[in-house]
């Protein structure tokens, strides 16, 4: 909010150093900035109803200044008229709840004009388009005190004002001359037969005052800062009134202003002031118990009993043994922290000392953290650099993954069309990182960890889950390697992996089930020209919500051989549909002295497809002789040419 | 005359046969053979004390100049059959080397948790996605309140409807549920990212990181946070002493409420024309307070008996201020030629 110091002086006094000032409130108020004659301050939401005006912030500058001297208004209680107002304008007040304070007045006989040159020029900085005197005063009183007024044509209302709530499809007409269509939330002050203002929000221009305007009344009103909330948002009307309404109105400036505007408008415009102050009443005292303990207990600063008696009397703050008694514009005085946060502030944040609060009880790290970070440092060990992405993704990605992922949680607002849903698997943002960098790199190796969201039953659930991606020319490579790093990954982790062929639109046939983890495969050719990627595409996907579950992470020691191990390799040719693990099941069946262990070591397809087997021989009490492995190596040939048919090579 | 010329052949010979050994054994099996406690070159003192004074002299010069040429010649050699046979320049700038990196966020996340581990906080993990009371009720921020304004939410959609869930505007949103399950007394922290129905520019995302922590304990103060907030501070900008400065400042969920500003990392309040602090001499880093009572009631705990404080950081500001980043989207990209500088 900016304000011109020259309108601040006049309650401060001469000011010398503003930028002085300006240093002070920004460490003890509100964050503020002075250049040439206009201070802008950052007025704390709750401190609006008290210091978003020239009479709160010019009180707010003496106090943090320390100058004894507290701002006030000029005001002069009018001449009254014998006539009551009461006797010329009936008021009724339906609302006592939303509308705890209803104030006004009536003036009759005054004669409004244009604003002279400083008052135009007073509400234009605050932001105001000039309308006439009487529009312009009311405005200004607003700046001054905080609290929003409104005057309605005396002579355009009929017969009298009630404050009620709108009818289901009433209509609203503004002062643009915009018609609303309102329903029973909407607080509305009407008269006999019409609407004449939409409560703390906007007048009417069915009932507004113009130049011709000789009779008025004055409204000086609290409304409920919800009800004005909820109608403002739902009409999408914003204004300066409705904002302060929003961050409540204190009834005593309410009442103050409707003082103050009485005053001026009788001063410049005349005009006959009725007798009494609609709905006028003595405002409550309020007030608190307060356990002075409470301001070491939270600043840990000792202060001395003068020094916080002190500060209370420069808040006006009354102190009548542990009841304090609160100033009747500090709304947001309403707990003893908050009488606390007054002194400390007051009196110094930064002498708050910094201390060591010892702790003896055992911190943690909760165990999938480290769990995700063990799989982070496992991935950087193979040479896969962390990559980053934005959790939504649209439409189309949801549906090309959605054959394997398939409950998505989609958005209300999204920020774009590209973020209609959260994401639930990390595919399209890898392919969104390769394809960021398939213009300077020609390997790209990738993998993510991340949330992701599905909906299971109706409830939304969070898990984390693990994405790579290694990109390059040749699809074979990209498969053996990325096959390589789950084998190691099962065997790091002590898990046991298992691939099952599976068919989708995005990777084809080469693709595979991560049995209850995830999908592996390679992108189809058709997926590469859609997303304009020069290279092949390797991805894995797993649930690490779900490999935690089957991990184990303690290692178990294995002794080390004594004696010399030996190991034979056999290629062959065999049928497309032989299995390794099929051949490895029926050789164990077989009785091979000292085989230890059948390892696979290759596949590949020459014409028909070849497998190479590693068979591992180990004697637990002696070296073997080669002679004697290769008897047993001889009994595996034989039944792998007699029975399983294959072509040794 | 012979014992001169007869040393001159030996010279060659040995010389040319030093020359020809190809490995390390063969020319130390040339060594005992010419220069051993055997060799013809060993017995050749007792040969000159036969001679007479004049040829004693002349040909003494001769055998030691000999000698001498001989082992130099043998120790040239060792040094050449020592090398490996290769052709190197140091110059060479070597091979590239491919080094993995992770992502400087996820970098950063776990120097903050060790720092915050160290000073004695727990490490707690929480939904993103999270209720409309978690996120604001709960932490005293009611529905048709304008403070709801400061955070533009992106909503969940429930059949084409508002649902209540929402994506967190700020990681505090762990506050009440977090208390609940681990109980009083606690020192925890949450990291993760956060969610604005917000326009994209260089300094903001929709979607960014920040860490929130709390401490409750029946004797907890703001003294304590202070201590907190310079070690984080001292570590995370690996500084000896930093300057806090704390401010009035406003969020529901605490009371009192500061602003936490740190000393400026650049100038040091020593700049006319800092870009980083405006010659503020501060720069802005974190929100913090004292916990507001309504929360801790709300989380089941006795708030006449406990109090505790709370904080929040920006984490993606905090990294573009130490590492000098100026575009918020950098920071948040997965581009290599980004993450390889860290
Ligand atoms: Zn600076």
């Amino acid at each position: 909010m900016k304000f011109r110091i020259k309108d601040l002086e006049k309650y401060t006094g001469k000011i010398s150093n503003w930028q002085k000032v300006a240093d002070t409130l920004t460490l003890k108020s509100f964050e503020t900035n002075y250049t040439d004659g206009i201070i802008d301050v950052d007025i704390l939401p709750n401190r609006y109803p008290d210091a978003s005006c020239l009479l709160g912030l010019a009180n707010e500058i003496l106090l943090v200044t320390n100058k004894p001297r507290r701002a006030k208004l000029e005001i002069k209680k009018p001449k009254e008229s014998k006539e009551k107002t009461e006797g010329k304008l009936k008021v009724v007040n339906e609302l006592s709840d939303e509308v705890p304070y209803y104030f006004g007045r009536v003036i009759l006989g005054l004669k409004n004009q244009p604003s002279p040159s400083w008052l135009k020029e007073f509400v234009e900085f605050y932001g105001f388009r000039s309308i006439n005197f009487l529009v312009d005063l009311s405005n200004l009183v607003m700046i001054e005190t905080g609290a929003p007024l409104h005057i309605f044509d005396l002579d355009k209302i009929n017969d009298q004002v009630i404050v009620r709530k709108a009818k289901d499809g009433e209509k609203f007409i503004s002062l643009d001359r915009k018609v609303y269509n309102l329903n029973k939330e909407d607080i509305v002050i009407a008269d006999r037969n019409k609407i004449i203002a939409l409560a703390g929000i906007n007048g009417s221009s069915l009932s507004e005052v113009d130049l011709n305007t000789k009779n008025i009344f004055i409204e000086a009103a609290v409304f409920s800062p919800e009800a004005i909330y909820k109608t403002s948002r739902r009409l999408n009307l914003k204004t300066t009134s409705a904002f302060r309404f929003e961050r409540k109105v204190s009834p005593s400036r309410s009442r103050l202003a409707l003082e103050r505007v009485t005053y001026l408008i009788n001063i410049y415009l005349g005009g006959v002031v009725l007798a009494g102050i609609i709905g006028d009443r003595k405002m409550p005292i309020r007030q608190i118990k307060f356990d002075f303990s409470l301001i070491e207990k939270i600043s840990g600063l000792r202060l001395d009993n003068k020094l916080i008696k002190k500060i209370l009397d420069s808040l006006n703050i009354k102190k009548n043994g542990n009841i304090l008694i609160l100033p009747s514009d500090r709304l947001d005085l309403q707990t003893p922290e908050d009488i606390v946060e007054e002194i400390i502030r007051l009196y110094d944040y930064n002498k708050i000392k910094p201390f060591y609060e010892y702790s003896f009880h055992r911190t943690s790290i909760e165990k999938h953290l480290e769990f995700n970070n063990l799989i982070k440092n496992f991935f950087l060990k193979v040479g896969y650099f962390e990559g980053y992405n934005y959790s939504f993704f649209n439409k189309e990605y949801y549906l090309l993954i959605k054959e394997m992922y398939p409950s998505a949680v989609k958005v209300y607002n999204p920020i774009s069309e590209d973020h209609e849903y959260f994401q639930n698997n990390l595919i399209p943002s890898l392919l969104k990182n390769v394809y960021l960098n398939q213009f300077n790199f020609k390997k790209i190796r990738l993998f993510q960890i991340d949330k992701v969201a599905c909906e299971e039953n109706e409830k939304i659930v969070e898990k984390y889950h693990l994405g790579v991606v290694y990109a390059d020319k040749d699809p074979e490579l990209i498969l053996k390697e990325l096959k390589g790093i789950l084998t190691k990954l099962s065997n790091e982790f002590n898990f046991n992996l298992e691939l099952v062929k599976f068919h989708s639109t995005l990777f084809g046939k080469i693709g595979a089930r991560l049995r209850g983890l995830g999908f592996m495969g390679v992108l189809t050719k058709n997926m590469q020209e859609k997303f304009d990627f020069d290279l092949n595409l390797g991805i894995i996907e797993i649930d690490l919500d779900e490999l935690i579950k089957i991990v184990n992470l303690r290692k178990m020691f294995q002794p080390i051989p004594i004696f010399s191990v030996i190991e034979r390799d056999l290629s062959f040719f065999v049928e497309n549909d032989m299995t390794f693990s099929e051949i490895s099941k029926q050789i164990r069946k077989l009785k091979v002295n000292f085989l230890k262990e059948i390892k696979l070591i290759d596949i590949y397809f020459i014409a028909k497809k070849s497998l190479t087997i590693r068979f591992v021989f180990y004697s637990e009490s002696r070296n073997l002789t080669n002679e004697e492995v290769d008897k047993e190596i001889e009994k595996i040939k034989i039944y792998l040419v007699d029975t399983l048919k294959v072509e040794l090579r | 005359m012979d014992l001169e010329l007869e040393l001159n052949n030996l010279l060659r010979e040995i010389e040319n046969k030093f020359r020809e050994a190809k490995t390390l054994l063969e020319l130390e099996n040339l060594r005992i053979r010419y220069l051993g406690r055997k060799s013809y070159l060993a017995s050749f003192p007792q040969i000159i004390s036969k001679l007479d004074q004049d040829q004693k002299k002349k040909i003494g010069k001769i055998y030691n100049d000999l000698k001498a040429r001989i082992e130099k010649i043998y120790g040239e050699r060792k040094e050449e059959l020592n090398q490996v046979e290769v052709n190197f320049d140091f110059e060479h700038p070597g091979l590239e080397i491919l080094l993995a990196k992770e992502h400087p966020i996820s970098k950063v996340r776990n120097e903050i948790v060790k720092i915050f581990s160290s000073l004695g906080f727990s490490v707690v993990d929480y939904s993103q996605i999270v209720s409309e009371e978690e996120n604001f009720d709960y932490l005293n921020i009611p529905a048709y309140h304008p403070a709801r304004d400061i955070w533009d939410t992106i909503w969940v959609d429930k059949n084409g409807k508002k649902s209540k869930y929402l994506f967190r505007t700020h990681t505090t949103s762990f506050q009440v549920s977090t208390i609940k399950k681990l109980g009083v007394p606690l020192r925890a922290v949450v990291f993760g990212k956060v969610f604005r129905y917000e326009a994209t520019d260089k300094t903001h995302d929709f979607e960014f990181h920040q860490l929130d922590g709390i401490s409750i304990s029946p004797s907890t103060n703001l003294g304590h946070l202070r201590y907190v907030v310079e070690k984080f501070f001292e570590s995370f900008f690996d500084s000896s002493k930093a300057i806090v400065r704390f401010r009035p400042g406003y969020f529901p969920f605490v009371e009192p409420g500061l602003e936490i500003d740190i000393g400026c990392i650049f100038c040091h309040g020593k700049s006319k024309n800092c870009l980083i602090c405006k010659n503020t001499r501060f720069i802005e880093v974190a929100g913090a307070g004292m916990i507001h009572p309504h929360v801790l009631i709300r989380a089941g705990v006795n708030a006449n008996k406990y109090r505790g404080y709370a904080f929040g950081f920006g984490v993606d500001r905090l990294i573009m201020l130490r590492h000098s980043i100026d575009d918020i989207r950098v920071l948040h990209s997965a581009d290599l030629r980004f993450i390889n500088q860290f």
